[in-house]
């Protein structure tokens, strides 16, 4: 059974920041406009992704967690 | 930036206006578009073809735009104007970026010129804005009111525009909020997150 400790708020935040990254590249690579509103489906889209893998995704080990263990 | 010059409302009145025929009321105008070695890449009319979604005006940060323009009724000297470029949100409050300022005062009825776009388009070497978008300006003057919505497209070297800055600084704040960094830093960016973030389980 998988025990690791969950960290969604931070995968909130992880998927935020990707998404802003990604539709942000988006926009200057001219993939979609700026004024549309598919860059804000893909920053809702990554952070949803971002929670979803913060609380079902795998663990793993953090650095040091044997040696303390 | 000279946000209040007769020759940047013009060129507002131009750009937006371009984009969409049936959406400038109060005023009309010409615009080409000119590249750094004064080639002509882009034409519109506001009312008349261009600057549509599918078919955006385009301008080059470096480039100028030669223009001429009216208003209908009577100049907008001394008058407000306002631009806003949709953001697409649909978040209250933040579907547009509005820039506003004076129209000068010395602005007459109708007119023409060539406006360079460097000093309106580039902050430190890099460009403001670049991509595709719908922007609405609007001018008012006691009794006067002039209003074009339409598409332009902004373009530039994409690494030389302020949002690509700040999307790779965003997709730093990823890596470290998703504790993929480098190993000898893992441990210290996951405590620290960890300790202002607490409360999480």
């Amino acid at each position: 059974m998988n025990t690791g400790k969950r960290h969604p708020i931070r995968g909130f935040f992880a998927g935020l920041f990707m998404g802003l990254a990604v539709a942000q590249f988006f926009v200057v690579f001219k993939v979609v406009a700026l004024s549309t509103i598919t860059p804000w489906i893909v920053v809702v889209v990554l952070t949803i992704l971002g929670v979803v893998w913060a609380l079902f995704g795998p663990t793993r080990a953090r650095k040091g967690a044997s040696a303390s263990a | 930036m000279r946000w209040c010059s007769q020759g940047w409302w013009a060129f507002l009145i131009t750009t937006a206006g371009t984009a969409g025929a049936a959406s400038a009321r109060g005023c009309s105008g010409n615009g080409q578009s000119i590249d750094e070695k004064g080639r002509v890449i882009d034409r519109a009319s506001a009312p008349g073809g261009g600057g549509t979604e599918d078919d955006p005006f385009t301008v080059k940060t470096k480039g100028k735009i030669a223009y001429d323009y009216a208003v209908d009724q009577d100049a907008l000297s001394g008058g407000k104007w306002t631009a806003e470029i949709d953001t697409g949100s649909p978040i209250p409050g933040t579907e547009t970026i509005s820039f506003s300022g004076d129209i000068d005062p010395g602005s007459s009825q109708s007119g023409e010129g060539v406006e360079p776009l460097e000093d309106h388009l580039n902050v430190g070497g890099l460009a403001v804005l670049v991509g595709k978008m719908k922007i609405t300006i609007t001018g008012r003057a006691s009794g006067v009111n002039c209003r074009v919505v339409g598409w332009i497209e902004i373009t530039d070297s994409p690494v030389k525009s302020i949002l690509f800055i700040e999307a790779v600084i965003l997709f730093l704040f990823f890596i470290a909020m998703a504790g993929v960094g480098p190993e000898y830093n893992q441990g210290l960016a996951e405590d620290a997150l960890d300790e202002a973030l607490n409360k999480e389980d």
